[in-house]
């Protein structure tokens, strides 16, 4: 980069927050997919203002600007593929406001997800989106992916739960989305635009979420199925009966078996498939809720259901659920995990697609997520160094992703396109609908500075 | 080029780049730059290895900025030893003739030449305890270690006059015990310490000796893992809770005190000894027990490693657990580890208002027995 460049960035964010050292640029090459690339340098600022002066720097001198957070992303999405200025909101950390009275948190972009989520709960409140990556991954990553999580069934997502913006635009100016109110519809509604817009369209310097009050009682339990239909068939049952559970997550076989290998925590090494449950709200209406959910069940066939009686056991069913991924990751150097979203109704439909898919390409996979709204995470375990055999797994890649599209499903509930997605992007929204898309980015951010390379292909 | 590390690629190759570590890194959290955290370091190590970089000096200080915690291997879904993994970098850095830091090379000399890392006479080592001890025979061996023998025999003493109470029989070696070598290792100096390793094996052997205690921290995750399968190995405090258990040790005497008990990395994660001292605590009259908000498995690292190396974050990072500590109103913390035991007290000077003291289990225990 531009010696001159990179000593008007320093005039802003003082010496020691900008990197352009060879070591550091490669820290900042990557994110938790495969997809690198090394930045030119890296700004790290601590202000609304200051990310205002970086964005006119790069306007002015067509320079692309990657926004970055923890850098946890699931599909590309802070990865300069384009070489330019990683700007990092990791310093903006503060919690700027908790509001008990109006129920809302303002917060800088850099907050963890869990530190609010934690800091709220000291006042009886909650921020229900919980990704699982949420004790590093921040508040602005979380916003511009749209993340999800384990609640997601009954609570909604993040795009649920953000009332209000501030962005820097590509022209440097600093605006505002949204209200602080319950209801508003003032203008045109940027904030959903830029929920989930992964850093295409600005950069976010501030945050309003709505917040509730906190379930005060939750009821966890274990379903264990000899066939994976009658689990996805509870799932639908479990809806269908009026009760919508806070958390439905499945577990598969070969997932079941991987958590065993690792945790040993006693899961039924023969049973095809796992449902994680918990309902929670007041103490009644949970457990009526829980007892339904029981119910439903046993007369779908379930071998067992094992309710928790205290926290300890609660916690034993939740490690399982979380272990998931550890344990998947143990088996194999290599690891990849995807997003396919299909209707619930469609579950055991793509989860026969996914085995299929398996067994035709030789490779393995173990599948696991969020049953009760259709989020599944196929992960594909494999060595990234048998160039063969990733070949393979790329074909299996494109295959699940069009057994989604064909089940009307869409390509991600949760990770973003990034650069993984990029190329279905037309599958699914057809040549009309992607143009729209483009129309609005051509609108917002004619050079193309906030992260190219990212949606469009 | 670079074999050391090459045995390692496939170890490293299962990091999926998560970031998990970021939120449990006591350097990460000081350093805020992706080079001074697991994922981060493991990917310059592989950056190597494939041939794109040097061990510059960029890459040392990040590989040398590392605590050896091993927060990150609880954290980290593959469950990856990152410890193993720094290790391993810093002796490919020996083998590739990379000098050490002037604070890290004279505390090489002093352990090569003196026995001990502070440099003081090696013939001063036994001198804390008395010659009948190291010339009668036991099954029992108590390992000084080199911070008890020289700087913190206080500690041991305490313990040791509970045990003859109790009428357990031990011996030492006084001089002929060598450094365990935990401090050579974190170095990447591996050859020398295996040297020291095979005259403490010999010697133990000599001795007749079927088990080894210690009051050193660093000592017993070293004596562990070096010589778990042949004897076995204890923290003093293991030994002093099974003594209560069988109530061969009673307590009549008030600590009214309330009290964190401090889970240090090398006795806790690495040696994997959590609740011996918790429970000698529990039954000290008038002492209310409380635990810091990250505990055992999850303990945050009192920055003691870095005190030679680097003594800035060393400083930095005590700072935080006192600050920690006055959050939960304690009056004591309650340590079993000397590098704990130093790099706090240390810490707790620079924190306005603390009025926390620092003390190791065994001097509590030892205050609050009843004497025979």
């Amino acid at each position: 980069m531009d010696k001159e460049i990179i000593s008007k960035l320093k005039g802003i964010v003082r010496e020691n927050w900008v990197l352009d050292s060879y070591e550091d640029r490669i820290g900042y090459s990557y994110d938790a997919t495969m997809v690198e690339n090394l930045p030119d340098c890296i700004v790290f600022p601590q202000t609304a203002q200051q990310v205002s002066e970086i964005v006119k720097i790069a306007s002015a001198n067509n320079i692309p600007i990657f926004a970055r957070g923890a850098g946890s992303g699931l599909s590309g999405g802070s990865v300069p593929v384009k070489g330019g200025i990683v700007l990092v909101i990791t310093r903006m950390n503060k919690i700027l406001e908790i509001n008990g009275d109006d129920l809302y948190a303002v917060v800088e972009p850099g907050v963890v997800v869990a530190d609010l989520i934690n800091e709220v709960a000291k006042i009886g409140l909650l921020y229900p989106p919980d990704p699982s990556s949420m004790k590093v991954a921040t508040m602005g990553g979380s916003v511009a992916e749209n993340a999800g999580g384990l609640r997601g069934l009954k609570y909604g997502v993040t795009k649920d739960y953000v009332m209000s913006l501030d962005v820097v635009g590509a022209d440097g100016e600093i605006f505002k989305t949204g209200a602080v109110t319950v209801k508003s519809v003032s203008g045109y509604d940027l904030t959903r635009l830029f929920v989930g817009s992964e850093g295409t369209l600005g950069i976010i310097t501030k945050i309003t979420v709505k917040l509730i009050p906190l379930p005060e009682y939750k009821k966890s339990m274990m379903a264990t199925f000899k066939d994976i239909n009658m689990a996805a068939k509870t799932v639908a049952d479990i809806i269908k009966n009026g009760v919508i559970p806070a958390t439905l997550e499945i577990l598969d076989k070969i997932t079941i078996n991987a958590v065993e290998d690792y945790k040993k925590i006693g899961l039924p090494r023969d049973a095809e498939a796992i449902l994680l449950i918990e309902t929670d709200g007041v103490k009644e209406s949970a457990e009526k809720e829980a007892n339904k959910i029981i119910d439903i069940c046993k007369n779908n066939g379930a071998m067992d259901v094992a309710v928790a009686k205290d926290d300890v056991e609660r916690e034993k069913i939740w490690t399982a659920r979380r272990s998931a991924l550890p344990a998947l990751g143990r088996i194999k150097p290599t690891c990849i995990l995807e997003d396919a979203t299909v209707p619930r109704s469609k579950i055991p439909e793509m989860i026969r697609a996914i085995n299929e898919i398996s067994k035709k390409y030789n490779i393995m996979i173990g599948t696991f997520g969020h049953a009760g709204d259709g989020n599944l995470h196929p992960t594909i375990i494999t060595d990234e160094r048998n160039k063969e055999e990733m070949e393979r797994v790329e074909k299996a890649i494109d295959e699940i992703f069009k057994s989604a599209l064909e089940l009307n499903g869409t390509l991600t509930g949760e990770h973003g396109i990034g650069v993984t997605k990029m190329k279905y992007l037309k599958d699914e929204f057809g040549e009309a609908g992607v143009t729209a898309m483009k129309k609005i980015k051509q609108a917002l951010d004619p050079n193309n500075i906030f992260n190219p390379g990212k949606l469009f292909a | 080029m670079n074999e050391i590390l090459k045995e390692i690629e496939e170890k490293m190759m299962r990091c999926i780049k998560c970031g998990e570590c970021q939120a449990v890194c006591p350097v990460f959290k000081e350093e805020q730059i992706e080079g001074y955290v697991a994922r981060g370091k493991i990917k310059l190590l592989r950056t190597i290895l494939n041939g794109q970089l040097d061990f510059t000096e960029a890459v040392r200080k990040r590989i040398d900025e590392c605590l050896n915690c091993n927060a990150c291997f609880v954290a980290c879904p593959p469950g990856i030893d990152v410890d193993e993994i720094i290790i391993t970098g810093r002796h490919q850095m020996r083998k590739n003739g990379i000098p050490l830091l002037d604070s890290l090379q004279a505390v090489k000399k002093n352990i090569l030449e003196k026995n001990n890392p502070f440099g003081l006479p090696a013939k001063e080592r036994e001198q804390w305890i008395s010659r009948d001890i190291i010339e009668r025979k036991s099954d029992n061996l108590f390992f000084a270690g080199c911070s008890i023998s020289y700087s913190q025999n206080k500690v041991a003493k305490a313990s040791l006059r509970v045990l003859n109470m109790a009428g357990i029989d031990y011996t030492t070696l006084g001089n002929d015990e060598m450094c365990c070598g935990d401090p050579l290792l974190r170095m990447g100096e591996i050859e020398e310490c295996e040297k020291l390793k095979e005259i403490n094996q010999r010697n133990f052997k000599d001795k007749g000796i079927k088990e080894i205690f210690t009051s050193c921290a660093g000592c017993v995750k070293s004596l562990k893992k070096d010589f778990g399968n042949e004897f076995e190995v204890y923290h003093t405090l293991e030994f002093l809770e099974k003594l209560a258990r069988e109530g061969k040790i009673e307590f009549d005497k008030e600590f009214k005190k309330k009290v964190a008990y401090f889970d240090g990395c090398d006795i806790g994660r690495h040696a994997g000894i959590f609740e011996a001292p918790r429970e000698l605590l529990r039954r000290v009259p008038g002492l209310e027990l409380v635990e810091f908000s990250k505990s055992r498995q999850d303990s945050e690292c009192c920055g003691g490693p870095f005190i030679a190396s680097f003594p800035d974050l060393a400083k930095s990072i005590a700072v935080k657990r006192i600050k920690g500590a006055m959050d939960l109103g304690v009056d004591t913390i309650a340590v079993a580890c000397p590098t704990c035991l130093l790099n706090l007290k240390e810490g707790a000077k620079f924190v306005d208002g603390s009025q926390i003291d620092i003390q190791d289990v065994s001097m509590i225990i030892q205050k609050c027995v009843k004497k025979k």
